[in-house]
């Protein structure tokens, strides 16, 4: 379309008033010339007009000369497509559907996406920002905070639960401990009141998240330095953060300053768990600011009141912190966007496949519309047109979709997939969505004007939607497989029965050892007079729970020099009643009893991985090993089964064994105390007392995460069962509508060659040929199509492999199945088609022929 | 578009783009030219001329200006561009092929 006509269709007005003037002036000149020839006035008039013919039907001819005509014409095609959709209910529902499915579900992926991985960080220039990695301790982070030049450093604990006075009595209440700095090293500005100011480490003042102060506050504006108390201190609010303020946690209801004392060397250099980020100053580099903060890892490492090893920060790097929050969602993300983009491409060969149909039907329609001077120009656009609409009206029943589906799909997605919340359908995603209508639309009304001018395009339909369907079963294979074997895992203990629940212990019970012991004690006693407890334990971490529990170890049998990497093991304080109650069996020596007690001595038990890894030829028992820092070895006495800590796969690589401690010899004072219940029969009663007896004996404790503990171990695997729930329902998704396209295929050939069919049958063909006939084509295009998605997903399966457990990336079964499924899908999408060419009668075809 | 049965699809268009040849005129004098070029033999109804002069202005090969004279009412001269010279050439050819080869045909029979 060139600018004039634009012009034309944009200002019409205009030249309708122009041709106005000029059909005037032509008029006025006729009349005046037959005036001169002595005509009286008005009978010149008249007869000027007379020569003119119709007025209006000129401005019509005008218009279309003028190009106009292209978008009345496109009106009028956009009429006759719906009176023809209309008429054709089944095909218009399903080629609606089909987009609508393929565009919402894309929609709402990319929504995710965006949110997860594309959408910049809320703070001003978010390109800034980075995650310094290695230097997870307090004392790095504020060496680093004091002294870098090129970058300002910040930090923050990961989101915990606080103990808070709520209406009902105490409640637990997420909440972050980040450094002073933190919120104007982010450019986060408060909606009422101020953030931290610099020396305000380890005050009592707090800012509230927007969600927590229209809870808890009523959203008072007064808010600002009222007192609140969590963990039994009060802390003064004195500013609450706007709506769009999440980070680092979408669950934190308030930030408090973290305490940065060096006077307290443990938990200054010792305690891990700090994140540190980084906001560049100006003028600097990510890479001058990585070389800054390499150059005082040494200087850092010797600043340690003891040795560290050797390697210690060796891995200290800047990554853009976006990155860095996303790293472990960006696979997952980019693998249901491939997935749902895959379907989408179904959707618009299937669609295609139907509009060549179609098409081919429509045949004597378009043939008499040539004979009544329409040009092949003209009905290539008529056909675009109906499958513009049809795109478009899928795709706005997508947004629809999409819009509906966002919620359950922020649900389903992995749980603690980052900024997930934050997905929405803003002008970015409806742009994302216009652009996939249009974009399907093109394709899939382009094919079958592409079709009439080459034969065998419906080949490459078949080829391509088997390909894809291929891809997506492998997918899905692979994640439903690791999944099952995921299932299979033995987590160590006997889950069945056991009602698990969380709780901080009071600042009275909480200040030393002892106490915390006497009140566990107590609880135990307290629930075993409950009916139907038969036992109860407490611990300072649950097994398949997700919190690092781990200190340093040196080894008797395997010193190492202290410049080297120590040993993490990953440790447990249990109560005595630990084993009994979660079912875990002793291998070897003896388990903790209420002799093991402070001061006594020091014991520990090992797993049998551990036991296996350090002692191969001989027993463990009587051997000895401590945390580096401790003066005093700790003895083995007990060997027990291998448990899953951390999750389903186990602790995190870096740990190499595991060690049990008497809750009463814990390395560290535990901060909250996990409970475990066994119960005889149904555990619902237990569940409804739990938090009633642990205030009975801890009037300001609050209890949460009441939950049975076979709940807990399969939330361990919820991350990788909605992954390979969504991809597997995309994958069968897929392969319903890829044998729908088959059918519609040789459906429609079998329709086309009914004739030819009938005939050779009459001449006596076997069945067997022509039913093979008749199947050849999907089934062979089919096959090929597999071949290639096999093909592709063996180049892409490496993208997936680290969401895998169990089977190498190239799984033998997988990969060999999904193409025989698809292939006998095929053939039994045939099975239809080929009943009703057999049924042709032959006598009857050739009378009509 | 309603042309004279008689009257070739494309005629009108040549003769519209002869006539600019010589000199820029008002669809008016065109109509004018017209009646007087083929004796009134084509019976070219004025409202006719409008369409096509549009449909040759939307081409480009006539351009349309609109001048104001001392009458006081704004008036509408086309004129020939390069593109509608190249255009006319070609027609013309394309003309003189086509009605010698209708001559031809209708001297043999």
């Amino acid at each position: 379309m060139n600018l004039r006509k634009l012009r034309a269709i944009f200002q019409r007005n205009e030249m309708e008033r122009e041709l106005d003037l000029e059909l005037t002036d032509h008029l006025a000149q006729e009349a005046e010339t037959l005036m001169a020839a002595g005509i009286p006035e008005d009978e010149a008039r008249r007869r000027a007009l007379a020569t003119m013919g119709k007025l209006p039907s000129i401005r019509e001819e005008c218009r279309d000369s003028r190009g106009i005509r292209l978008w009345d014409e496109l009106r009028q095609d956009a009429r006759f497509a719906l009176r023809l959709l209309g008429r054709n209910r089944m095909f218009a529902a399903l080629s609606l559907a089909t987009i609508a499915l393929g565009i919402g579900s894309t929609t709402a992926i990319g929504s995710l996406v965006d949110a997860v991985l594309i959408r910049p960080l809320p703070f001003p220039a978010p390109g800034e920002l980075y995650a310094a990695s290695d230097v997870g301790m307090r004392g790095p982070l504020d060496v680093l905070r004091a002294n870098a030049k090129a970058a300002e450093y910040a930090g923050y604990l990961g989101a915990r639960d606080f103990t808070t006075l709520g209406e009902a009595g105490p409640e637990r209440t997420r909440g972050v401990e980040v450094t002073a700095n933190f919120f104007r090293m982010l450019g986060a500005v408060p909606l009422l009141g101020r953030t931290f100011t610099g020396g305000e480490d380890g005050r009592r003042v707090a800012v509230l998240s927007h969600r927590y102060w229209r809870r808890q506050f009523q959203g008072r504006p007064d808010v600002v330095g009222v007192h609140f108390s969590a963990d039994e201190i009060e802390y003064e609010v004195v500013g609450v953060m706007p709506a769009a303020m999440t980070f680092p946690a979408e669950s934190a209801n308030f930030w408090v300053p973290m305490r940065m004392d060096p006077r307290l060397a443990g938990e200054y250099w010792g305690t891990g768990g700090v994140m540190a980020i980084a906001r560049l100053r100006a003028g600097q580099t990510a890479v001058s600011a990585s070389a800054e903060l390499r150059s005082w890892v040494p200087r850092i490492r010797g600043m340690f009141p003891w040795r560290m090893p050797d390697a210690w920060g060796t891995g200290a790097g800047l990554t853009l912190l976006q990155e860095s929050l996303s790293a472990g969602s960006k696979v997952p993300s980019l693998l249901l966007l491939g997935a749902v983009f895959l379907v989408l491409l179904i959707g618009i060969v299937n669609v295609a496949n139907l509009l060549t149909a179609q098409a081919a039907a429509r045949q004597r329609e378009f043939t008499m519309r040539v004979s009544l001077g329409a040009t092949s120009g003209r009905i290539a656009r008529q056909l675009l047109t109906e499958a513009m609409l049809l795109a478009l009206a899928g795709g706005l029943g997508g947004v629809v979709l999409a819009y509906a589906g966002l919620p359950l799909l922020q649900h389903w997605m992995p749980a603690g997939t980052p900024r997930i919340g934050e997905a929405t359908l803003d002008a970015r995603v409806l742009a994302f969505s216009a652009v996939l209508a249009l974009g399907s639309g093109l394709l899939f009304g382009l094919w079958p004007l592409l079709r009439s001018r080459r034969a065998g395009s419906g080949a490459a339909l078949l080829v391509a939607e088997a390909a894809f369907a291929t891809m997506l079963l492998i997918g899905g294979g692979l994640l439903l497989r690791s999944l099952w074997l995921l299932m299979q895992v033995s987590p160590g203990f006997r889950p069945e029965s056991i009602v698990t629940a969380e709780f901080t212990p009071s600042r009275s019970i909480g200040a030393s050892l002892p106490r915390v012991v006497e009140a566990s004690d107590s609880l135990r006693a307290k629930l075993l007079a409950f009916p139907g407890v038969r036992d109860a334990a407490a611990t300072n971490v649950l097994p398949v729970t997700p919190e690092i529990s781990a200190f340093t170890a040196a080894i008797e049998d395997h010193p190492r020099p202290p410049q080297d990497p120590q040993i993490p093991l990953w440790s447990t304080a249990v109560s005595p009643a630990y084993l009994d109650t979660l079912g875990v069996r002793l291998l070897r020596g003896r388990g903790f009893t209420e002799a093991d007690r402070a001061g006594s001595e020091l014991v520990v038990m090992i797993g049998q991985q551990t036991a296996r890894r350090y002692w191969p030829d001989r027993s463990p028992i009587g051997r000895r090993l401590k945390p580096v820092w401790e003066r005093d070895w700790r003895t083995i006495v007990g060997v027990v089964e291998d448990v899953k800590h951390y999750g389903l796969k186990g602790p995190p690589d870096w740990i190499e064994g595991e060690v049990y401690l008497p809750l009463a010899q814990a390395v560290v004072l535990p901060r909250k105390l996990s409970i475990a219940v066994r119960v005889e029969g149904p555990t619902e009663n237990v569940e409804a007392r739990l938090p009633v007896i642990v205030r009975e004996i801890c009037a300001q404790c609050a209890v949460s995460k009441i939950a049975r503990m076979e709940s807990v171990v399969s939330g361990a695997a919820r991350a990788p069962r909605s992954l390979a729930w969504l991809v597997t329902a995309l994958a069968g998704l897929a392969l319903v509508m890829a044998a729908a396209g088959i059918y519609g295929v040789v459906s429609h050939s079998v329709i086309r060659r009914t004739k030819e069919i009938g005939v050779r049958m009459a001449l006596g063909a076997a069945w067997r040929h022509v039913a093979w006939e008749v199947a050849r084509p999907s089934v062979v295009y089919t096959a090929l199509g597999a071949a290639i998605g096999f093909g592709l997903s063996w180049g892409l399966a490496k993208l997936v492999k680290s969401l895998l457990f169990g089977i190498a990336e190239h799984d033998g079964l997988t990969f060999s199945a999904a193409p025989v499924v698809l292939v006998a899908v095929a053939a039994a999408s045939c099975v239809y088609p080929i009943l009703r060419a057999l049924r042709i009668d032959p006598a009857r075809c050739l009378r009509e022929g | 578009m309603s042309k004279p049965a008689a009257m070739l699809q494309g005629t009108l268009d040549l003769l519209i783009l002869k006539i600019l040849h010589l000199e820029p005129r008002t669809g008016w004098a065109i109509s004018q030219r017209l009646r007087q070029m083929s004796n009134e033999a084509l019976q070219v109804s004025h409202g006719s001329l409008y369409p096509a002069l549009h449909k040759l202005e939307a081409e480009g090969w006539i351009k349309g200006d609109w001048r104001t004279p001392e009458t006081g009412r704004p008036t509408k001269v086309y004129s020939l561009t390069a593109a509608g010279r190249k255009q006319l050439k070609a027609e013309a050819a394309n003309w003189a092929k086509l009605s010698a080869a209708v001559n031809g045909i209708l001297e043999t029979l």
